[in-house]
């Protein structure tokens, strides 16, 4: 059940009639239907591993548990590692098994061994890599001692399954959304409306920007070699905004139902394409999963490397974001995105500007080098999403082969796309892009209206927003979210 | 939360409304016009004409009203349904037709190999679909079993303007740019074979119905005839030519056959002379303007055609 289709606004809406009318202040009541709507709400999609999801989740909450009434801290590490290994372990299997069996295979033949390892044909459970995620980070505070370990079944059970951001996140951590299922929530009229606001800008991004752009972009890269370059150039270029409207317009949507329930759950996005270097980039892309990736990975490693100097920093990061890259799936050019997204820190950490962050200025411009800036990290990302989209590295590279080509210069060919719809897009991105711009220094883009225009102005953007979406979701057939592949 | 209720749905009602208001203005412009040409339903409405065409594209391409109306007297229209050979399509459109004007004198029904029965329940044939969009929001009784026929579901039914978007008519209907596709009321194709684009291949012979098939073809046919005669119209089937790389004589007899059994007139005016010409053509199957033009000389000579309308030249 994806977010823009009329089931789930069945479903959505009938859970938060129910969840505010006939449960509005009993707590536990509203914990209780919140867990039955996510288990129903993955069951909708696959409920031959919903199993799968209970199994882990009674396991991690009896292991924080256990944890936590350890009084050696030889048993606590044990029972974590029990956690971990349930966690990584699962992770590893149902995502990561075959790609490496298949690895190793290529690499016996390569060295003329007939050994065969064999491959399986498993389903990984939807959303596994974000569920894990939130296990895994719960097992590691509880034993930390960051957070207390849940004594309430239903919260801990309702967290790992919390439906919102089940399938592609955000990733929230057990500190930041168990204490809101523990307490009582009520329903504020300023943040349902915001998140109503959220939900309608996370549309647009999806319906609008993404659907289009892969019209365009899922066309041309598997055509390409017959293609001229001047469409690979426009595929390249419009990939970055089709994957980011993509996730962040999931996140969005998945922020402002969690709003409309009385949640406020971890920001995934921070208008990321107007980083100024690599660094900014990714603590504005996908933050949960940078910021899990930072506290859980990152830092134990560069305290571990820390006598190394700058060799150790380069290290951590180098092994930081080879790991986020395979993160997102068994593929060697997951692996390849992450590594040279480690690879683009180096000047960085030379400079030692890795964590400097930068401020607006107060008026909203931007110097001449900041904007240069800008532009240098968007083609830097708009580069290496290439080897992101493609199917394998060496398509990867035939790519950026047929890119430099003279043909660069003719007039692009787009199969069944017409100048005028490639036009039109190009000014809706230019809206997306512009409404974000205006509004960066706030939550989501339709934030920052409330002091800029007044009631009707708003009301008629929010109007030609839902017709736009209206029409769009109408003509172009749905993609499905690309993170809900990960 | 009563507040957050309420003006959630004013502003749900306002959506609705403003959507609403565009699907009524698009109705209205669009009323008794074509968008594409090959949405005819409203503008052959009034027309009363004394014979009507139905068939496939080999009767929307291949018969130019105006021919029948000079030679024979009779006003003529063409509603042959472009990518539609199955009789029941033609069946329903000729219903369509008669709910909206008085009962021809004549019809003529094209029948080749490439005809089939139909099904209404289990129709995969969604060919120009996109043209009868249009008619999909809130039908009237009339258009009903066509829109039946394509299938269109409840959503596109009854949310506004979904139908019109969903098929991409959206901006035809406001610009009506293609309106004017078909001036001379049935597709005359200009061009010459470009067989480059358009090989010269009897592939499209898989089409032919085969033996199997006749038992159903006779029924749909039939009630084809009850159709006519319900209504006292004079019913005539014409094979047109095809090009001779897709023609065996074997599959072309058949559907005189079954029109002598059912007792239907049949004119086969697949002219040896024609279908061995590319000049003819614009594809395999279909007639360019020198094709219909040499057709029509044939066919204004032919005896059988004036008896049928039964006039003395």
């Amino acid at each position: 059940m994806i977010f823009n289709s009329i089931p789930f606004v069945l479903f959505f809406s009938l859970f938060f009639a129910l969840y505010w009318w006939v449960f509005p202040k009993n707590r536990k009541a509203q914990n209780i239907l919140l867990l039955l709507g996510s288990y129903f709400f993955y069951a909708w999609t696959d409920w031959k591993l919903l199993g799968f999801i209970i199994a882990v989740s009674a396991l991690n909450f009896y292991l924080g548990l256990k944890i936590q009434q350890a009084t050696v801290d030889h048993t606590k590490r044990w029972l974590s590692y029990i956690g971990l290994t349930q966690g990584i372990g699962g992770l590893l299997f149902c995502k990561y098994y075959n790609f490496f069996s298949n690895s190793f295979n290529e690499l016996f033949q390569a060295l003329g061994l007939q050994i065969l390892w064999p491959t399986l044909s498993i389903i990984a459970p939807l959303g596994i890599s974000f569920f894990t995620f939130r296990t895994i980070s719960y097992i590691l505070d509880v034993r930390n001692g960051k957070t207390k370990a849940v004594d309430d079944g239903v919260v801990f059970f309702s967290y790992v399954a919390f439906f919102p951001s089940l399938l592609s996140g955000p990733i929230d951590k057990a500190r930041t959304l168990v204490p809101q299922l523990e307490k009582n929530r009520h329903f504020e009229y300023a943040s349902a409306v915001d998140g109503l606001r959220q939900i309608l800008w996370g549309l647009f991004k999806k319906v609008v920007i993404a659907n289009n752009c892969a019209l365009i972009t899922q066309d041309v890269f598997t055509h390409y070699q017959e293609l001229p370059a001047s469409s690979l150039l426009i595929a390249m270029l419009l990939y970055p905004f089709q994957i980011y409207a993509d996730f962040s317009g999931y996140s969005d949507m998945a922020i402002g139902m969690a709003r409309l329930l009385g949640f406020e759950i971890t920001k995934n996005f921070d208008f990321p394409y107007f980083s100024q270097n690599i660094a900014e980039f990714w603590r504005k892309w996908h933050m949960s999963l940078t910021s899990w990736f930072t506290e859980y990975v990152f830092t134990p490693l560069s305290i571990y490397f820390r006598d190394w100097d700058n060799k150790g920093l380069f290290l951590a990061v180098l092994i930081n974001f080879t790991v986020v890259g395979i993160w997102h799936g068994a593929n060697w050019t997951y692996i390849l995105f992450g590594f040279l997204n480690g690879l683009y820190f180096v000047p960085l950490i030379i400079k030692g500007t890795m964590n400097k962050k930068k401020k607006w200025h107060k008026n909203g411009s931007l110097t001449g080098l900041e904007f240069f800036n800008i532009l240098k990290t968007f083609g830097l990302v708009t580069v290496t999403f290439v080897i992101f989209k493609s199917e394998s590295v060496t398509q990867a590279f035939d790519f950026y082969r047929c890119l430099i080509d003279k043909s660069l210069f003719k007039v692009p060919v787009l199969h069944g796309i017409s100048m005028l719809f490639l036009l039109g897009l190009l000014s809706y991105i230019a809206f997306f892009m512009g409404m974000e711009w205006q509004a960066k220094n706030k939550n989501h883009a339709l934030d920052f209206l409330e002091n800029k225009m007044n009631v009707w102005a708003r009301k008629t953007l929010y109007l030609f927003l839902a017709f736009v979406i209206f029409y769009f979701s109408s003509m172009v057939t749905n993609q499905d979210f690309i993170y809900i592949q990960f | 939360m009563k507040r957050f209720i309420l003006n959630t749905l004013k502003l749900a009602i306002l959506f609705t409304g403003m959507v609403y208001l565009i699907q009524w203005g698009i109705s209205y412009r669009i009323s008794g016009k074509t968008v594409t040409g090959y949405d005819t339903l409203e503008c052959t409405e009034n027309v009363n004409a004394d014979l009507v065409l139905l068939g496939s594209s080999r009767c929307w391409a291949h018969f130019d009203p105006e021919f029948f109306q000079s030679n024979y007297r009779v006003k003529t229209v063409n509603i042959g349904m472009n990518g539609h050979p199955d009789i029941l399509a033609s069946h329903l459109r000729f219903e369509n037709y008669l709910a909206r004007n008085k009962a021809p004198k004549y019809a003529i029904l094209t029948m080749d190999p490439f005809v089939s029965a139909g099904n209404l329940k289990k129709n995969s044939n969604m060919v120009n679909k996109n043209d009868y969009a249009r008619f999909a929001f809130m039908p009237n009784t009339m258009d009903e079993p066509l829109l039946q026929y394509f299938k269109f579901d409840a959503a596109e039914r009854y949310v506004p303007l979904y139908a019109l978007c969903k098929y991409q008519m959206f901006w035809d209907c406001i610009t009506l740019n293609k309106s004017d596709s078909f001036p001379k009321g049935f597709e005359l194709n200009d061009e010459e074979w470009d067989t480059l684009k358009y090989p010269i291949t009897s592939e499209n012979k898989k089409y032919f119905f085969k033996e199997s098939d006749i038992p159903d073809i006779k029924k749909a046919l039939m009630q084809f005839k009850q159709l006519c005669q319900k209504h006292q119209v004079k019913l005539l089937c014409i094979q047109t030519p095809t090009y001779k790389a897709v023609y065996d004589s074997k599959s072309f007899n058949w559907p005189g056959a079954i029109c002598r059994e059912l007792n239907i007139p049949f004119f086969d005016a697949n002219y040896e002379a024609i279908r061995n010409k590319t000049v003819y053509f614009y594809n395999t199957n279909h007639l360019n303007r020198t094709g219909v033009l040499e057709m029509n000389s044939r066919l204004k000579n032919a005896q059988q055609l004036t008896d049928f309308f039964k006039i003395n030249p």
